[in-house]
């Protein structure tokens, strides 16, 4: 079906008959202003083929103008190779009428029959689908109610036309319930992120399973305590038992009282021992008396010998201590003499030396100040002369007015010049020896061009005078300007002539060059100035006369002698060093025999002393000290054999004390084993009335059946995880399948929008509702209001497209349906609708008039009807 | 001399909880009920002397109430207990269970702690054998090859362990000589620690467990009344029935074809059911359809059971083109279902990983079961 041409009469601002047409194939536009009418047209065609001619609905009389009357809206359509017109009136002589070919083929409630069959079939799908209202982004239409189920219909035909039916393809009203019963028990065991759902099931035997688990950790370690316990208990049983052994208890006994018994006897014999002991050290002590005072006093005589001999042998070294001091003490003077002398002869060399030098500066100073005296005299001679030849130049024409005269001086010789050519020349040709004649007073050589003065004289020898009136006044007056200016500036000067002028002017630049001259020639000779030669003639010492001029020797003589002089006095002055250490030695050297002496007279008077009382060195004394010697051993010797027979006391303290103390530990084992038997069994018995090992086996058997359950949960689980898997898997594949048609005819046209866009198809609406964009999922109508509406226009090209390769043409209308589209989209849009095109029928509608120019389609108008 | 008649049993492990079983409070109720059942058949056999080869707790030390009760419920029965220590309730580990029994003072209660002849009874010596722990590494028995008894005295010997293969698991394999009564010349002897009732020999035999423990020895537990008319006598062993719970474990191989209905009902026990307790493990292969039946099944009457499983994780998928046309013939859920059917079959993905798949599937199979179009 296509539409060649509609015609509204009486519809809204149309009151007179309009119509629009012809519609061509391909793209079309009806460009208007607002309220020109544009939607009128839509919702008349709407009206057309939808409303019955009979109704009085709202919609109808939304189409009646203001004025009232009967709504008339008609169209021609081509169809099955022929054309066709439709029309209809509402809300007065109502009626509907189907023309084929010109020839009227159904009125009334018939036409309606014809229209219902081709709108259910084909228009009442197509015009939800295919028509775009103004302001209409999303892809439903506005329709409602049975419209709306027509429009999702015709889709679902035409899908299943192409694809087979949806619910068979994806599995329908089953699959749903399958899904829907899997989800929800999948659901109820887990939450959307795997983990057990809190109540559910699975969640359940999990937290069973841990709180058996926990429990039986719990009770495990009771159990193992309890054992413990009891093993604890049996072993100190058994220990108890053996230490409370009667047999093992007597025998202890009389170990002990053994032991008692032997560390008595010991301590007795012991007792003996220190006795002997006492007596052997009393004899050893009286021994080891004699023996001290015996070698005290062998000490003492010895020490008296020796101090006597320490005395006089000290006494010799004071003698030679003292000898060798007054040796020194000479040598010290004889040195210190010879040192007072070469020092003399040295210093008197110096003094000489010293005097020559003075001389020889006094020399020097006197050469110099001459020198200097004659340079400040020509310093002094040149600055004079300088001076002079300065008041010269002062005195001359300046640079100045030398320039300026020097020019009127020109002016008036090129005026004189001018003057002269202007003037008539005399030329004498004398006879031979004929006096010259003479012109101005001046003689007028053969030959020779003379100008005539303006006014002057001319002697002739032997005539006359001629008197000369030339009348050349004007070169005249400029020489006479020229030569009075000249003549002014002279008189200023004070010169008397050009020449006396001039004569100035060379005493001037001679004065100058003189000037220069002396200039340099003091320069050289003061280059720090005349006051720096003052300066260093004042500086030279100022008298000389005192430095005697005699009986001095030559420098080098003298400089010989004192080099001699001081090498002298180096070596006696060496040789006093010397002379004063050997000197201090012999002193401390005779300081030190002289205290060594005095100490050994001290110490031989007192070892005097002490010999002097001492007894005699006799064999009486001596028999008597080895008596005391002899009973010491005795006695020792009887103690050691009496300390033989003396068992080891320690020891049998020892023994005692480790038989008493055992005896003590092990009374104390028992009674610590006895309470510790009584906590253990308490323990145990408290444990064991409160059934630990029969609650751990419960609750081991209770988490056999925790395992199970929580495994077969799992297992649940995982069944329910894989049968939604593979049901959305396999649905989604369907789907995929289901919608690849419109999928198909809808990417070129996507791609002139978006770089890898796609678009997810609900299979409930049949109709777009995500945008996939570089992978991005997005809800349509998050979308922006632009990009809804061109999705809207794209999926409606797409099945116009899918409509016309069923052979079934549909126009495609849209009523100002880029209105949120920016410049670049509505151009890729126009684009798309030329690329879509083709053989199909797209009628665009826009207030945007300019815009829509770049749209590049035939453009429709309404016109008036004409008559019918 | 006039012989002697005694009850011989063991292994009632009063106290074992069954806490993996959803009716234990009933399962632990039974154990404490068969002291009084034992005492009663004594009583209507005749008998004087009650022998527990061991295991007469679960634990060493059972909760106070336990070992009381028991005792009191000993102490009331007019016959003689000889209570030896198993490995379950060994001495070693007892805390004071034994010694509170022993201080109640019941004269009619003997607890065997020593490997020591005890005269039992005019010309009857006992020869028992109490374990010190719960894993003895040694025979017990052994002492008794050399155990001196008054000459003509009947021998009987009393102990807890496992001879020629029968342990419960926690014992080491073959502790007790298996010739040991041959060799300790005695007349009988009294064996515990396998659960079921076993004759090793003309003298020696396990009595089993009074009230079965678990799956592994089917129907109900019993003792054995022991007759030995005189020293050198072979003994007449009767058995007496004595468990209230009846424990049935069958296996069954199903292939395509089988009826997974009739199968389970024939693998059902006679008898109460409210008293049974059923375990049937499920292997082989079976269509989508029949693996569901069998579930249904076992789920409809489990209930009438005091326990009833059924373990059909051994049971493969035999997946039919059928049975995925069941789900649908075509279109995604076609497409879902021939997935995990192909995760199913796939041998390279690990058992675990399969066996999800075959589950997802099963459940997609009764998921979608009915709603057919």
């Amino acid at each position: 079906m296509k539409l060649r041409s509609i015609t509204l009469a009486n519809v809204r601002r149309f009151t007179d008959p309009v119509t629009i047409g012809p519609i061509g194939d391909g793209v079309s536009l009806l460009s208007a202003p607002n309220e020109a009418g544009k939607s009128t047209v839509l919702d008349a065609l709407t009206a057309l083929f939808f409303s019955s001619h009979g109704s009085t609905a709202r919609t109808i009389k939304a189409l009646q103008p203001h004025s009232g009357g009967r709504v008339m809206v008609g169209c021609e359509i081509d169809m099955d190779g022929a054309l066709w017109r439709i029309e209809k009136q509402w809300l007065g002589q109502a009626s509907a009428k189907v023309w084929k070919d010109g020839a009227l083929v159904h009125q009334g409630d018939q036409a309606e029959a014809w229209l219902s069959t081709l709108t259910q079939s084909e228009a009442g799908g197509i015009g939800g689908l295919l028509w775009v209202r103004q302001g209409q982004t999303a892809l439903a239409s506005d329709s409602k109610g049975a419209r709306a189920q027509d429009e999702l219909d015709a889709r679902r035909t035409l899908l299943t036309a192409l694809s087979g039916a949806v619910d068979q393809v994806t599995g329908g009203a089953r699959m749903d319930q399958a899904l829907s019963e899997t989800a929800t028990e999948l659901a109820a065991l887990q939450t959307q992120t795997g983990k057990p759902k809190t109540g559910g099931r699975w969640s359940e035997a999990v937290n069973d399973l841990a709180q058996l688990t926990e429990q039986e950790a719990a009770l495990s370690a009771q159990v193992d305590a309890m054992r413990t316990d009891i093993d604890d208990r049996t072993t100190a049983k058994a220990r108890l038992a053996d230490l409370e052994d009667p047999q093992h208890l007597e025998i202890q006994k009389q170990k002990l009282a053994e032991a008692q018994k032997n560390l008595t006897d010991a301590q007795s014999l012991s007792e003996r021992v220190r006795d002997a002991d006492r007596k052997a050290e009393l004899a050893r002590s009286a021994a080891r008396h004699a023996q001290e005072n015996w070698d005290q006093a062998n000490a003492r005589r010895t020490d008296a010998k020796d101090a006597e001999e320490a005395h006089h042998s000290d006494t010799q070294a004071l003698a030679e201590a003292k000898a060798a001091f007054g040796n020194a003490a000479r040598a010290l003077d004889a040195a210190t003499a010879d040192r007072d002398a070469a020092k003399a002869g040295h210093d008197a060399a110096e003094a000489t030396l010293r005097r020559i030098d003075r001389h020889l500066r006094a020399e020097d100073a006197k050469r110099q100040r001459a020198r200097l005296t004659d340079r400040l005299k020509d310093a002094e001679a040149a600055e004079t002369d300088r001076l002079a030849q300065h008041q010269i130049v002062a005195m001359g024409p300046s640079a100045e007015v030398t320039r300026k005269i020097r020019a009127l001086a020109r002016n008036a010789e090129i005026a004189a010049q001018a003057q002269d050519a202007a003037a008539p020349r005399l030329t004498a040709t004398y006879e031979p020896d004929a006096p010259q004649v003479t012109l101005a007073g001046v003689p007028v050589p053969e030959g020779e061009s003379r100008p005539l003065p303006a006014d002057g004289q001319i002697a002739v020898p032997g005539i006359g005078t001629l008197s000369i009136q030339t009348g050349a006044d004007g070169a005249n007056a400029a020489t006479e300007t020229a030569a009075a200016a000249l003549a002014a500036e002279l008189d200023r000067g004070g010169w008397a002539d050009l020449a006396a002028f001039e004569a100035m002017v060379r005493a001037r630049e001679e004065a100058e060059a003189n000037r220069t001259r002396a200039t340099e020639r003091r320069d050289i000779i003061a280059p720090d100035g005349i006051e720096a030669l003052r300066t260093d003639l004042a500086a030279l010492p100022a008298d000389d006369a005192q430095v005697p001029q005699t009986a001095l020797p030559d420098r080098a003589e003298a400089e010989a002698a004192s080099t001699l002089a001081a090498r002298r006095l180096e070596k006696v002055e060496a040789a006093l060093t010397l002379a004063r250490n050997t000197e201090s030695k012999a002193r401390s050297d005779l300081a030190s025999a002289e205290a060594s002496a005095r100490a050994s007279a001290n110490r031989r008077d007192l070892a005097r002393q002490a010999a002097a009382n001492l007894p005699a060195e006799d064999e009486e004394a001596d028999r008597a000290l080895a008596d005391l010697k002899a009973a010491a051993d005795q006695a020792a010797q009887e103690r050691d054999a009496l300390r033989a027979t003396v068992p080891d006391l320690e020891g049998l303290k020892a023994a005692c004390a480790r038989l008493d103390g055992i005896v003590k530990e092990e009374r104390k084992e028992a009674s610590g084993l006895r309470t510790r038997i009584g906590e253990l069994t308490g323990r145990i018995e408290t444990r064991s009335e409160e059934g630990v090992e029969d609650a751990l086996s419960a609750v081991r058997d209770k988490l056999i059946l925790a395992r199970k359950t929580c495994d077969a949960v799992a297992f649940e689980r995982d069944v329910l995880e894989r049968l939604l898997g593979a049901l959305q898997t396999a649905q989604r594949a369907a789907r995929d399948r289901y919608f690849a048609p419109i999928g198909q005819e809808l990417r070129p046209l996507l791609d002139d929008l978006w770089e890898d866009a796609e678009l997810v198809w609900s299979d409930t609406t049949l109709l777009p509702e995500k945008l996939v964009r570089r992978g991005t999922n997005e809800p349509l109508d998050i979308l922006s209001g632009g990009t809804q509406e061109q999705i809207a226009i794209l999926v409606r090209l797409a099945f116009a497209r899918l409509l016309a390769k069923a052979g079934r043409h549909a126009p495609l209308i849209l009523d100002d349906a880029l209105v949120y589209s920016d410049d670049a989209r509505i151009e890729a849009m126009f684009n798309a609708l030329h690329r879509a095109a083709g053989d199909l029928q797209i009628l665009v509608l826009s207030c945007r008039q300019r815009a829509f120019d770049a749209l590049g389609a035939p453009k429709l108008a309404f016109r008036p009807a004409p008559e019918s | 001399m006039a012989g002697i008649r005694f009850l011989h049993t063991a292994d009632i492990h009063i106290g074992k909880p069954f806490g993996n079983y959803p009716a234990a409070d009933r399962l632990r109720a039974a154990r404490h009920d068969i002291l009084p059942r034992i005492a009663r058949l004594a009583t209507e056999h005749g008998v004087a002397h009650v022998l527990i080869a061991g295991d007469l707790f679960e634990n060493p030390n059972p909760a106070a109430e336990l070992w009381r009760q028991a005792a009191a419920v000993m102490a009331e029965a007019p016959v003689d207990w000889w209570l030896l220590p198993g490995n379950h309730d060994n001495l070693g580990q007892s805390g004071g269970t034994w010694d509170g029994i022993d201080r109640l003072g019941h004269p009619n209660i003997h607890i065997l702690r020593k490997a020591a002849v005890v005269a039992m009874a005019d010309g009857v010596s006992l020869l028992p054998a109490p374990l010190m722990s719960r894993r003895p590494h040694e025979d017990p028995t052994g002492w008794m090859d050399d155990a001196v008894t008054p000459d003509g005295h009947i021998r009987i010997g009393l102990a807890h362990g496992s001879i020629t293969g029968f342990s419960e698991g926690e014992m080491p394999d073959d502790v007790i000589a298996p010739d040991r009564a041959a060799l300790a010349r005695l007349d009988y002897l009294a064996l515990g620690d396998w659960h079921g009732e076993m004759e090793i020999g003309a003298r020696t035999a396990y009595s089993g467990a009074p009230e079965r423990t678990g799956f592994q020895h089917a129907g109900r537990g019993g003792v054995s009344l022991v007759e030995v008319s005189d020293a050198g006598a072979t003994p007449k062993v009767t058995r007496l029935e004595t468990g209230a719970f009846s424990w049935h474990a069958t296996t069954l191989d199903l292939v395509p074809g089988d009826d997974p209905e009739a199968a389970i009902m024939a693998a059902l026990p006679d008898g109460p059911r409210r008293e049974s307790l059923v375990r049937i493990v499920a292997r082989g292969r079976l269509p989508l359809d029949a693996a569901a039946v069998l579930q249904d099944i076992a789920a409809a009457v489990a209930p009438d059971f005091c326990h009833f499983e059924l373990d059909d994780s051994a049971v493969k998928a035999d997946i039919a083109p059928a049975d995925l046309d069941a789900i649908a013939p075509s279109g995604a859920l076609r497409q879902a279902a021939q997935d995990l059917a192909d995760q199913a079959a796939d041998e390279e993905r690990a058992e675990r990983d399969r066996a999800v798949a075959r589950a997802a599937l099963a459940r997609l199979y009764g998921a979608t079961r009915g709603t057919a179009e």
